[in-house]
């Protein structure tokens, strides 16, 4: 939680700090051992024949990291990695990108990385469903699939030999996302869990954490098979006209409109303390903020954030003792 | 700025229209406000406001100058915004001296003249022709990057697809004769370039207008291709804003800030204070940030006391003792906030985030002042206005402006409190 920028009074400051505290002797019991900061040494047991990593570097005989982190062994390979750092994408991440440019058989989309990532034609279902190979009239129409600016989400299949990072969407859960917003946060606040697409059957929303910290929240949309949508589609086709027009302006209702700004702000908040972000931490302020009876935009203010606060110290000592 | 897809636009325009704003706000509510003040130990003032992610910086520097013979009793402000290339990246990318060589106008063509009704056509040579009757006009052209790598400057992929590394396309028509009655310019979206090549093709542009006119009208176009020098345009426009909305007219009259105070011998000598606002993360609304941050820059102001040596006649430059120790606070009861209203569909918000102000019509900046009088007002963007729309979004500016100035006073309160420990 850096520069966390907003006015505590008094008594909100010692909660505050009280619950920060908790959190802190609770966490800290673990691998304290392994944290190391700038030109530590890093304990190597030489007759192994260590391959120094990244991170680390060698100085009078001894291997020094040069980053502040935790040291990972892998076999004979010692590196630091750090705690905040840039995503790094891994095979079978779901992410969250958005489309910044159409290229030949490809869509290029921004995933918050060092480089653009590349979903390829191929690697996408055809609208209608049909197994075809994509042809030169499909690859006209991609524009009718993602335009720029598009959010879709994919999973990543893998990287190049060049390095370039490609995705694949052949699911059905996979796609464009609309009728929500996104929201941005440190990508390490993210672990990769089981479930990345959850739905929150109570409000009627969908969430879809993405593993390189863009984060959907927005209205539930039924995933349906496309065989099924089509022959829906062909029979809506026949009594009603404008269909496409209709969906496009469609409305969101305003409870459910309500529910995902109350999830946005939930994930707002949790970013903004540094919290990692999972389904039940989401949740539970969610609860939290709706049993209080607390005004949407009041989840921005001082109060609510101290709570969040010790709501977590709370769940972490609950937590601890469960173990 | 990064491009809003068509979901997201229709969930923040419904949103707006359901008086549900995507962080949960209502239309007429703020983003909550932090105000810090003292933050540049060498100013005479200054404050740093933050509304959400908009921060801004202003400072304030007095130093003791001549006033004008048209005011000898009054003495003088100057307001300059700055917008830093960290706030966002269009105000880096078109900074530099070089930019205006980077674009080159390939091909323009005038394509066609066509009568919307029938009449007499006539032939156009160049640009310039006449008409008499109803006709419609297309006008197309193409601009291309001069660099000599022949690489677009801006992301490696993005070419033109990412509008914030656009260049501001600017078209003029100028019309000599009878103006013609309605005349309206739609420009219709650059095609993407083949990136095959990285972007060395032209960009192209295709703009129609249908002008109706009953009289003979010699139409001269001209192509001007305004390179947006991002932060430089902006930071003008807020300059202007900011002194048309504190410190009034040219004559003086209606300014926020009471200048006849910071004259020290009439005729001869009066403080002028040099008001500095930098935007340092531009997330929407800069305008009234800036205001905020001026009016908190300008109550944590110490003026220096002066001790003017008796004696100074005629036209000698009176003897001035500054003294270092006492200073006298300016007075800032008077000085007004600046509420902007955003017009996005049918309705007004305000302290829009810089994702609702891509989906605006136009806005509405207003300075109101503690009694409820309106100092200034200037009006932003493309769409127009009408006038019954305008006195109803002062009136809504003028009751939001209530519980503005009394959150604001209440924080810079606190931030003062806050440096003093």
């Amino acid at each position: 939680m850096r520069g966390l920028q907003i006015s505590l009074n008094q008594t909100q400051k010692i909660r505050f700090d009280r619950a920060l505290e908790k959190i802190e002797s609770l966490s800290s019991k673990s691998n304290s051992n392994a944290t190391v900061t700038v030109a530590d040494s890093i304990p190597v047991n030489f007759e192994d024949g260590v391959l120094k990593g990244h991170g680390t570097s060698e100085r009078d005989g001894e291997v020094v990291a040069t980053l502040c982190g935790v040291v990972e062994r892998v076999n004979k390979l010692v590196y630091v990695r750090t705690l905040r750092a840039r995503y790094k994408p891994e095979t079978g991440d779901i992410i969250v990108g958005r489309v910044i440019e159409i290229a030949p058989k490809r869509w290029r989309l921004e995933i918050n990385y060092s480089q653009d990532a590349v979903l390829m034609l191929s690697s996408m279902n055809l609208p209608d469903g049909v197994q075809r190979r994509w042809t030169a009239v499909d690859e006209l129409n991609m524009r009718s699939i993602f335009e720029e600016n598009d959010i879709v989400c994919a999973e990543v299949r893998g990287f190049q030999h060049d390095g370039s990072l490609h995705l694949q969407a052949r699911s059905q859960k996979y796609g464009k996302l609309e009728r929500g917003q996104l929201l941005t946060v440190p990508p390490y606040l993210v672990k990769r869990r089981k479930q990345h697409f959850l739905q929150l059957e109570k409000y009627g929303i969908d969430l879809v954490l993405g593993c390189n910290g863009f984060i959907w929240v927005g209205e539930h949309v039924e995933a349906m098979d496309n065989i099924v949508k089509d022959l829906v589609s062909k029979s809506e086709q026949q009594s009603s006209v404008t269909t496409l027009n209709e969906q496009k302006h469609h409305q969101s209702p305003l409870e459910t409109r309500q529910n995902i700004c109350r999830t946005a702000n939930a994930v707002r908040v949790l970013s903004a303390l540094g919290f990692n972000i999972s389904i039940e931490v989401i949740t539970q302020t969610v609860e939290l903020s709706s049993s209080l009876n607390i005004d949407i935009h009041d989840m921005l203010g001082a109060e609510f954030y101290v709570l969040v606060a010790e709501a977590e110290a709370e769940r972490r000592s609950l937590l601890t003792k469960k173990k | 700025m990064v491009g809003l897809s068509l979901g997201e636009k229709h969930f923040i325009q419904g949103g707006i229209a359901q008086d549900l704003r995507s962080d949960g706000r209502k239309r007429l509510s703020y983003r909550p406000i932090y105000v810090e003040t003292g933050v540049i130990p060498q100013a005479n003032g200054s404050a740093r406001v933050k509304m959400g992610a908009t921060e801004v910086i202003a400072s304030v520097k007095a130093e003791l100058g001549k006033p004008t013979s048209l005011h000898p009793d009054k003495g003088k402000v100057a307001i300059f915004v700055d917008c830093s290339p960290t706030a966002a990246p269009a105000f880096e990318l078109f900074g530099s001296a070089s930019a205006e060589r980077d674009w080159l106008l390939v091909a323009a063509e005038y394509k066609t003249l066509e009568a919307v009704s029938s009449s007499t056509a006539s032939e156009g040579s160049g640009y310039g022709c006449e008409y008499t009757a109803p006709f419609k006009m297309c006008f197309s052209f193409s601009i291309q990057s001069n660099k000599a790598d022949g690489h677009t400057r801006g992301p490696a992929n993005g070419g033109f697809n990412n509008a914030a590394h656009a260049p501001c396309l600017c078209f003029r028509a100028t019309t000599y004769g009878i103006l013609p009655d309605v005349s309206i310019w739609s420009l219709s979206a650059p095609q993407a370039s083949n990136s095959r090549t990285r972007s060395v093709n032209p960009i192209s542009c295709h703009m129609e207008s249908i002008c109706s006119t009953s009289k003979q009208t010699a139409i001269c176009c001209s192509i001007f291709i305004s390179y947006g020098r991002g932060g430089e345009e902006l930071s003008a426009e807020l300059s202007t804003s900011l002194q048309r909305c504190l410190l009034g007219g040219k004559s003086g009259a209606g300014a926020g800030i009471d200048l006849s105070s910071l004259s020290v011998v009439e005729g001869k000598m009066c403080w002028d204070l040099y008001i500095d606002g930098l935007v340092v993360c531009s997330d929407g609304n800069l305008l009234d940030a800036l205001g905020a941050a001026i009016k908190a820059a300008l109550t944590n102001t110490g003026i220096p006391r002066v001790q003017v040596a008796a004696g100074a006649t005629g036209d000698e430059q009176p003897e001035v003792d500054i003294s270092d120790e006492e200073f006298l606070q300016f007075d800032t009861s008077g000085v007004p906030v600046i509420i902007t209203l955003t017009k996005v569909g049918k309705h007004y918000i305000v302290d829009a985030t810089a994702e609702e102000e891509s989906q605006m019509s136009s806005a509405i900046s207003v300075s109101v002042n503690r009694h409820g009088h309106i100092c200034g007002m200037t009006k932003r963007g493309g769409a127009g206005l009408d006038p019954s729309v305008i006195l109803d979004m002062i009136s809504v500016a003028k009751h939001v402006s209530e519980q503005l100035i009394i959150k604001l006073d209440s924080e810079i309160a606190a931030a003062e409190a806050r440096e003093e420990e």
